[in-house]
């Protein structure tokens, strides 16, 4: 009776990762489930499962501030059947690792920009700032208390840039463990500036006060908020970008071929409204202008990096 | 009058046929997630969202269907927690300390009834506390700083000695390893990698249900083939059916768990292993003389049970009425909300009385639904213990390995759980308890976070730690946890 426990026990892992068949599409999602990444890959999954006639499903691999499964997929063979649906954090992560871990330009086949996530600067209301400009010259008097999600994020490398771009000599950065520890330190009044994606914000608005949009224009959400160039800040523009990947080296029909199924996707009211929800506009970028996105914010995201000197998650 | 007018209105939205069969299935998926070990209320809850989305369902039914199967997980749990010494979920780990030795003694089946019982007593205690204060309540939460938690967690570590049965020193001695092991990882504050040992796999940290399963489910597991399936196992029956005498007897334990699982749940930071560490050993401490906790007192079952779902729907009040999640689960939740442009706050329940008031009735109904459905059940899960060794064991082998790879589809999980499994193991056979070792994890992560980010609110100044008057009391309670059995030792 021992043995055959024993020999159950060792078959029992061994059989697991057998799971994905043949001809089966899988979509990482290198963050855990619920997050904006997981959804928009669970919006795809389905546009593409009808397009390709596979199966696809899309599986989590969260850690390292995306960067297992990002990895993962660099490392997989170019044939469609492993794809990778990343954001910003992308081109953000890997300078910031003391080690190797992935090359987010070469190692890639971008496939389609899809979406474009809003950002707004909020700040508590015992802050004196009604505008942009007012909550600059407050910073540059003191050193300013500022959360986010984590050490990395887009949220926290956004406030980096603006303090760059703005010359504020010290902000405080505290760094939380996702937004919502730092929703209610913001709340109560205990931080004095967040960037949030817009549709968390705006629910909280008359308990924060929102000063500007990150995104080059204003947005339909919220028409009232200038942009940061309107503001007087060119330069710190900022917005959250999702797009899906694949291995470099993928044949240019099979990426036509995905990239097709998109954007006929994006193109559909039903798909406007459920990216809506989410605080998301369609984009529906093509693989040039989505390397050249890439290539460009890879540059300008490790300057950020190099000059603040973050290193972490 | 005014609540209960809407209330009123709420429970004609939960008693449409439509929404009663949801909040049905809710409650049997919930069910079997909780007993399932390592997969969580989170996963099932992300994974039905879009079938919600593609069967139109409207958003009341939606949340009803969803916010079950949170809630159903509560009571899942604690099965295999008492029946095989293996929680089903992070808040059921302090009931192996009472429900599995009550299983030993061959009532497994009084206590799976007894926590059925506290379940639906702190839900629904819970979901009336909610519906008349769920506002005033979530803005008391948001001033709670971080230096308060700071206090809390202190406190609650404080009270670790108290939770296994043997001597203290063992259980500091494991708290405080479970504390080292909440350090793995990268500082969030410095971007220093710590213990990772040049893994990347480690540097987002160990995940909660690979530390859990492997402890508890491969330990025991290993154990047990040591011991060629001899080692004294529950046993069906036998012992004497629940009485109501008992059922009386709980039922302080049961409302000061409600008491302290409602309240630790509203904290958006805490959470339901929080609420049921400190219900039990509050329990055990009030019941010194009289009880037998540790070797399967009933009040040491019912205690962090009904603290778990108290906690459970106290989450769901900064959720709601503030629109701030207090866990994974919530968050999702509340993504969900979202997407049918539905904005929590506390104009929801003026702007959708039907979506707020219909979710809180439907809370009321499930409860109710669980109650029913698990008291014939008791039975049947105890049945479990028929099953063959050479087929249960094995299964649950299984199942845990498939949490563990659901959790994160990584394979390096697997092989941690089976390190841990290897350590749970060799704990067991020097009686270091396994408990303290997970709550020093729990607390070790929420400890750290909260103390850098109040020293980062407060430029380092440690005497922020002391400023308000909730952290001050919950520090002089600290003391008095720690020095309370030393003076008494001497007397």
């Amino acid at each position: 009776m021992k043995r055959r426990v024993l020999l159950a026990a060792l078959a029992a892992p061994i059989c697991l990762p057998l799971g994905a068949q043949e001809g089966t599409v899988t979509i990482i999602a290198p963050f855990t489930p619920g997050t904006g990444i997981d959804i928009i890959a669970r919006l795809a999954a389905p546009v593409l499962q009808a397009a390709l006639g596979q199966a696809v499903m899309v599986e989590n691999r969260p850690g390292a501030s995306g960067a297992i499964g990002s990895q993962a997929v660099a490392r997989a063979a170019p044939d469609g059947r492993t794809l990778l649906m990343q954001v910003n954090t992308f081109v953000m992560a890997p300078p910031m690792f003391a080690r190797a871990t992935y090359d987010p330009v070469a190692q890639f086949s971008p496939i389609i920009h899809l979406t474009n996530g809003d950002l707004a600067l909020a700040v508590n209301p015992d802050v004196p700032a009604t505008t942009l400009a007012e909550f600059v010259a407050h910073a540059r008097g003191r050193s300013l208390d500022y959360g986010s999600p984590g050490v990395g994020t887009p949220q926290h490398l956004a406030m980096e840039l603006l303090r760059q771009v703005a010359g504020i000599p010290e902000m405080n950065h505290v760094p939380y463990r996702g937004s919502a520890p730092a929703i209610q330190d913001l709340l109560g009044r205990r931080l004095a500036a967040m960037v949030l994606p817009i549709h968390t914000a705006l629910p909280l608005e008359g308990r924060v006060r929102l000063l500007a949009v990150g995104s080059p224009a204003r947005v339909a959400a919220a028409p009232a908020l200038p942009t940061f160039a309107e503001a007087g800040f060119g330069g710190a523009e900022v917005d959250l970008w999702y797009g899906l990947l694949g291995p470099a080296g993928m044949p240019p029909a099979l990426v036509e071929r995905l990239r097709a199924a998109l954007a006929a996707w994006l193109a559909r009211p039903e798909a406007a409204a459920a990216l809506a929800a989410q605080g998301m506009v369609a984009v529906g970028d093509g693989p040039e202008a989505f390397a050249r996105l890439i290539a460009a914010d890879q540059a300008r995201w490790t300057r950020v990096i190099r000059t603040a000197n973050i290193s972490a998650e | 009058m005014d609540v209960f007018a809407a209330l009123g209105g709420g429970f004609g939205v939960a008693l449409q046929p439509g929404n009663l069969f949801l909040a049905f299935i809710g409650c049997i998926v919930g069910t079997a997630i909780g007993v399932l070990p390592g997969i969580g209320p989170l996963n099932a809850i992300a994974l039905l969202l879009p079938f919600c989305l593609a069967l139109r369902l409207p958003p009341e039914s939606a949340l009803i269907l969803l916010t079950a199967v949170y809630y159903g997980s509560g009571y899942g749990g604690r099965i295999t927690a008492i029946l095989l010494n293996m929680p089903g979920e992070p808040s059921a780990v302090l009931t192996t300390l009472d429900g599995h030795p009550l299983a030993k003694q061959g009532r497994g089946s009084a206590a799976l009834a007894i926590s059925g019982i506290g379940s639906f007593v702190g839900a629904t205690l819970s979901v009336v506390a909610m519906t008349f204060l769920s506002v005033p309540l979530a803005r008391v939460a948001v001033a709670f700083s971080p230096a308060d938690y700071v206090a809390l967690i202190a406190f609650a570590l404080s009270l670790l000695g108290a939770v296994s049965d043997g001597p203290a020193v063992k259980a500091w001695a494991a708290g405080a390893f479970g504390l080292l092991l909440a350090m793995v990882g990268v500082d969030s504050g410095t971007g220093v990698e710590r213990y990772t040992l040049g893994s990347l796999e480690l540097l987002g940290g160990i995940d909660f249900t690979v530390l859990a399963i492997g402890l508890f489910a491969i330990g025991e597991i290993l154990l047990l083939v040591e011991t060629r399936l001899r080692a004294e196992a529950a046993k069906l029956g036998g012992g004497e059916p629940l009485r109501l005498r008992e059922v009386v007897f709980c039922l302080p334990a049961m409302l000061r768990a409600t008491g302290i699982g409602f309240v630790i749940g509203v904290l958006p930071g805490a959470g339901a292993s929080v609420a049921s560490a400190l219900s039990y050993t509050a329990e055990k401490r009030l019941n010194e003389n009289n009880g037998k906790f540790g070797q399967g007192d009933l009040r040491g079952v019912a205690a962090p049970e009904t603290a778990d779902n108290a906690a459970q729907i106290g989450n769901l009040v900064p959720m709601l009425s503030l629109g701030i999640p207090g866990s994974g689960t919530t968050a999702v939740l509340l993504g969900a909300l979202l997407m049918y442009n539905i904005t929590p706050g506390p104009l929801l329940f003026q702007q959708r009385p039907d979506v707020a008031w219909g979710l809180i009735a439907s809370m009321y109904i499930g409860n109710a639904m669980l109650l029913v459905l698990n008291l014939p059940l008791v039975g049947l899960f105890a049945r479990l213990l028929t099953v063959p060794s050479w087929v249960l064991y094995p299964g649950v082998l299984a199942l845990s390995f498939a949490g563990v790879y659901a959790a994160s589809n990584s394979a390096f999980d697997l092989l941690l759980a089976v390190f841990f499994g290897v350590v749970g193991w060799l704990f067991r056979k020097m009686e270091i308890p396994l408990v303290p070792i997970v709550l020093g994890f729990v607390l070790g992560r929420m400890l750290e976070d909260n103390l850098r980010r109040s020293m980062s609110l407060s430029d380092g100044e440690i005497s922020a730690l002391f400023e308000s008057p909730v952290s001050i009391a919950l520090w002089i309670l600290t003391a008095a946890a720690i020095l309370y059995p030393l003076v008494r030792k001497r007397a």
